[in-house]
């Protein structure tokens, strides 16, 4: 108890000489929905009061495309939101930031690029009202099933633009081989967006989606008629993390921002408000979601431009 | 050579007695960088592409190197004995093979190659002119893994070694662009985008027949009848012609989609959602194109003509096909042309309704932001495509026009006739269902705006949260919004009234026929071609304006260019060159006959130009949506986002979109009582 308390005021300590000193904008490109960027932002408000945000928001794909248009004279200063793998494979694009914190996470980059924030799920979202109760799938393979198609089909974020569906593809891949993805790219409605994929089917306009753990256990606390399915054949689960951008602007207050995002009052805001669970050793899963122990994770192995070029050629 | 001799030869050159003269080449040159330049980058991309591009595996289980067919572009492998040889256009280049565990070998094949590690990840591979990045990627689990530093090691002037991660893939890119024409095959080829160009036809010409048969048989009928207030109706469909951007397509999406308000209240098991829907939706967005065009044509045209077809006999509907509606012809086939023109270049509409299936626009948009930056190859190719479209039913509007004149000689308007209390009853209802329609959007978006929005979901909840959060965190879209309107149309009105006099009263040779199609050419080119073609050009020093309030502002100028230049011929026509002959006869200069005689009773001409632009600069979306960039974001961009994307707040789009109602329809109103028939004119070409 006492070193929580002493650890949380040499934090904010630290913060608030931070605060005091830094002034001045910040610019996030972020693939994360307004609703999970709010709350960490509120306390942003509080914690470092001088900052002027400007949030850019976009698919991850997009968000990338615009980092390389701008590579040497960048408009970010820290890209929020994607996939470890995305970031290690446009690691050019970053630069490093030592934390000295790096031993209260699950995970860390040994490059110092990236540095996880969550860890993410991704389930299958089912509309109760589009799939009877009893015929919700158990497993991705089921999820497939012809029988779903005529039920709206199961709505995929498009894995050239979306780092959900890059995710999903490439651990399906990973996990189940090619030929299955084949199965998935002639079954699923692909859409432009992770955002579109997953309204599509709390719309009803599809039965399914893919989508983040986080953001079905929020339908279902609104009391929308969605359930989250984790496949018994395998969640693609993804590291979910930030960088500095090479060459920012504002690279102090990228480097306080970014030493803000890994604290665990960061953390704890984001399991506690929107459902997510963190990469920190020291805080505990949110409420509500199945142990990551009792589940079969599967991991995203090829990167972006083998798995965009095979799906690509799978569609056709 | 005396000094006279000089003079004269200055004046052919620098046509300096004729301020016109000299106005009009500066504007021809201005409009020419603005509206040309830009095109012409989008023909450059489309005819470019990468040097090539391929990724492949070195695998220790086995030692093999696994060459990922599908990501191969330009180059060709073929395999000899364990090395994979790389061929461009004919000359093997590089081997490349196994030189032990987590090690390559790369040998050049036509001269000295040489590898240089630009950091741990990437190197990059020089021969034979060509160069070639490599950045390793290593398979990771969850937790990731280390990976060893990229080493390059040259053993000789054609051969190194690269150390690398274990299991490595390597995506080589070789940026250098080669031209060529396979962007078009490709991009033809593509079976999504010919899906997309059978979409979008299917679309436009559905949605233009359906919006004709509204649109024209409405207007008749208001023409034809005296019905209870006619004058009330006009204004209403000149209101619907100015709605705020996929404001229809979503609140129809909201309404009918499969688990909309009236789906779910009827009991319904459909959606809206697809091809019907964007047809439907896209019909109810121009129509009021079509009725203003076609109102205009009947009421304009020569009375005498009808009454004497009755007279000898023939049957009301002879005569509405024998003579009212061929004399209406030119209008209705304008007002159907202009149709057809926004319903293909519409981007919003199918953006929300058609879900996975895409249509030009939406295909085109998201080519570009896939590959923005990089090799907007396919996308410029699809543009470019668009714009042939356009072209083409352009071409076939003026082919039409041109079988035959229509015009008739000092026409006797139309003066409605009191119709039947039943026929009076039956177009009353035909007109209420055409504004019900018309509104639907508006009051969907009203209403909703007030009530209680919980994970893009709305609720029975009356709140004022929706307009308290916008007030708090939006009201700069708001002030960039107005201001882009204001000074974009500022600009408009101020280049369009000159480029008009200089088109309608000066005819110059040459001149004056490049200035009309280069201004009209904004008007074939869809809004998303122009943004992207802005973008390519303003991206490269010397002048870099990507992302700025600026490239938003000239995107608005060139689009709305159009629309005022035609304002203010159409006055021009009106106003008799005697006046300002008398007033250079008295004694004033050319340009002080212009601004004391003419501009004046321009005024009206220019109010209605003016408005026009103001309003499309408010709505603009198509483009915005290629070129906004935070801080730089107009109101439709503020919607937008709100619209789509996940976890946003449809409450605070909802808020947004009535505000900008009232900022639109506040002066549209006034403006709409005094000059409808002139922006309706001004609106066609």
């Amino acid at each position: 108890m006492f070193r929580t308390f002493a650890t949380a005021a040499v934090v904010s300590l630290g913060l608030c000489v931070g605060a005091a000193a830094q002034t001045g904008n910040i610019v996030f490109y972020t693939s994360h929905a307004a609703d999970t960027t709010g709350p960490v932002l509120e306390l942003m408000k509080q914690r470092l009061p001088n900052l002027n945000v400007t949030l850019v928001r976009a698919g991850t794909g997009e968000v990338l495309q615009r980092l390389k248009a701008e590579a040497g004279n960048p408009a970010a200063d820290i890209m929020w939101g994607g996939s470890i793998q995305l970031f290690e494979g446009n690691a050019d694009l970053f630069q490093p930031f030592v934390s000295t914190d790096k031993d209260s996470f699950l995970v860390s980059d040994p490059a110092n690029i990236w540095h996880a924030s969550n860890i993410i799920a991704i389930v299958i979202g089912v509309n109760t009202k589009k799939v009877p109760l009893g015929e919700t799938p158990a497993t991705t393979a089921q999820a497939l099933d012809a029988k779903y198609t005529a039920m709206g089909g199961i709505a995929l974020p498009d894995p050239a633009k979306s780092s959900t569906g890059y995710s999903v593809i490439s651990a399906l891949a990973g996990a189940h081989g090619w030929p299955f993805v084949e199965k998935v790219a002639k079954t699923a409605r692909v859409l432009p967006s992770s955002g579109g994929a997953a309204n599509a089917a709390r719309d009803g306009e599809t039965a399914m989606c893919w989508v983040n753990e986080d953001v079905t256990a929020k339908w279902e606390k609104d009391g929308i008629a969605i359930k989250s399915v984790y496949p018994a054949d395998g969640v693609p689960t993804v590291v979910d993390p930030q960088a500095i951008v090479k060459g920012a602007k504002n690279l102090e207050n990228a480097r306080i921002v970014m030493a803000f995002l890994n604290t665990k009052e960061v953390h704890e805001t984001m399991r506690d408000k929107v459902n997510r669970r963190s990469a920190r050793k020291d805080v505990a899963p949110p409420a509500g979601l199945p142990d990551l122990g009792s589940l079969k994770l599967i991991f995203a192995a090829e990167p972006a431009s083998v798995v965009n070029a095979r799906f690509e050629n799978l569609r056709k | 050579m005396s000094l006279d001799d000089r003079t004269t030869l200055l004046q052919r050159v620098l046509p300096l007695h004729d301020p016109w003269k000299i106005f009009a080449i500066a504007a021809l040159l201005l409009i020419s960088i603005l509206i040309v330049v830009p095109q012409l980058w989008i023909i450059l991309a489309s005819l470019r592409e990468d040097g090539g591009r391929f990724t492949f595996r070195h695998q220790e289980a086995g030692g093999r190197i696994e060459l990922t067919q599908e990501t191969v572009a330009g180059y060709t492998f073929t395999e000899r004995d364990g090395t994979l040889v790389a061929t461009l256009s004919g000359i093997d280049l590089f081997a490349l093979s196994r030189a032990g565990p987590a090690t390559l070998m790369f040998e050049g094949l036509s001269g000295p190659l040489t590898g240089v590690a630009l950091d741990a990840n990437r190197l990059r591979l020089e021969t034979g002119g060509r160069r070639i990045t490599m950045n390793q990627t290593v398979p990771m689990g969850l937790f990731g893994t280390t990976r060893l530093p990229i080493a390059v090691e040259q053993i000789s002037p054609t051969r190194f070694r690269v150390r690398h991660g274990s299991n490595a893939f390597m995506e080589a890119i070789d940026p250098d662009p080669r031209w060529t024409l396979r962007n078009f095959g490709a991009f033809l080829s593509e079976p999504s985008a010919r899906t997309a160009l059978i979409n979008s036809l299917v679309v436009t010409l559905s949605a233009t027949a359906l919006a004709g048969i509204i649109g024209v048989s409405l207007a008749w009928m208001i023409a034809k009848f005296d019905i209870y207030g006619r004058e009330g109706l006009v204004v209403l469909v000149t209101m619907a012609a100015v709605s705020p951007p996929f404001l229809g397509a979503y609140a129809w999406r909201m309404l009918l989609g499969s688990s909309g308000i009236l789906t779910q209240a009827l009991g319904l098991d459909w959606t809206i959602i697809g091809l019907h829907g964007v047809i439907w939706v896209t019909a109810w967005h121009v129509f009021p194109l079509v009725f203003l065009l076609s109102y205009d044509a009947f009421t304009g045209a020569d009375a005498a003509l009808g009454e004497a077809a009755e007279s000898l006999g023939a049957s009301p509907l002879r005569r509405v096909l024998s003579v009212d509606l061929p004399l209406a012809m030119p209008g209705v086939l304008t007002g159907l042309y202009m149709a057809l023109i926004s319903a293909f270049a519409d981007f919003g509409t199918p953006k929300i309704i058609s879900l996975d299936l895409k249509l030009m626009p939406t295909l085109v948009y998201d080519e570009f932001l896939s590959e923005a930056g990089a090799n907007p190859s396919m996308a410029s190719a699809g543009a470019l495509l668009m714009v042939a479209v356009s072209t083409a039913f352009l071409g076939a509007y003026r082919a039409y026009l041109s079988f035959g004149t229509y015009a008739t000689v000092s026409a006797r308007r139309l003066s409605p006739r009191k119709p039947s209390r039943g026929v009076h009853a039956l177009i009353l209802a035909f007109a209420a269902f055409i504004l019900l329609m018309a509104f639907v959007p508006h009051g969907t978006v009203l209403i909703t705006s007030f009530m209680e929005w919980r994970s893009g979901v709305v609720f029975p909840v009356l709140t004022l949260a929706n307009y308290r959060t916008m007030f708090a965190n939006e009201l700069m879209p708001v002030l960039i919004s107005l201001s882009l309107a204001t000074v974009s149309t500022a600009a408009n009105i101020l280049l369009g009234i000159g480029i008009a006099y200089v088109l309608v009263r000066k005819r110059y040779p040459v001149i004056g026929p490049l200035l009309n199609g280069i201004v009209m050419m904004p008007y074939v080119i869809p809004g998303t071609v122009i943004g992207i073609g802005l973008i390519l050009a303003l991206n490269t020093p010397p002048l870099v304006l990507t992302g700025t309030w600026a490239i938003l502002c000239l995107s608005f100028f060139i689009r709305n260019l159009p629309y005022t230049v035609k304002a203010s011929e159409a006055v021009l026509f009106q106003i008799h060159p005697a006046l300002e002959e008398a007033a250079v006869s008295l004694g004033a200069t050319p340009l002080r006959s212009f601004t004391h005689a003419t501009l004046p009773l321009m005024a009206s001409g220019l109010v209605s130009g003016a408005t026009l632009a103001f309003l499309h600069g408010m709505t603009e979306l198509s483009s915005t949506i290629v070129l906004y960039r935070p801080p730089w974001k107009p109101m439709t961009a503020v919607i937008f986002e709100n619209t789509i994307t996940l976890g946003a707040d449809f409450g605070i789009a909802a808020a947004m979109t009535v505000l900008l109602m009232v900022i639109l329809y506040g002066p549209l109103w006034l403006i709409t009582r005094k000059t409808r028939g002139q922006m309706a004119r001004a609106g066609a070409v």
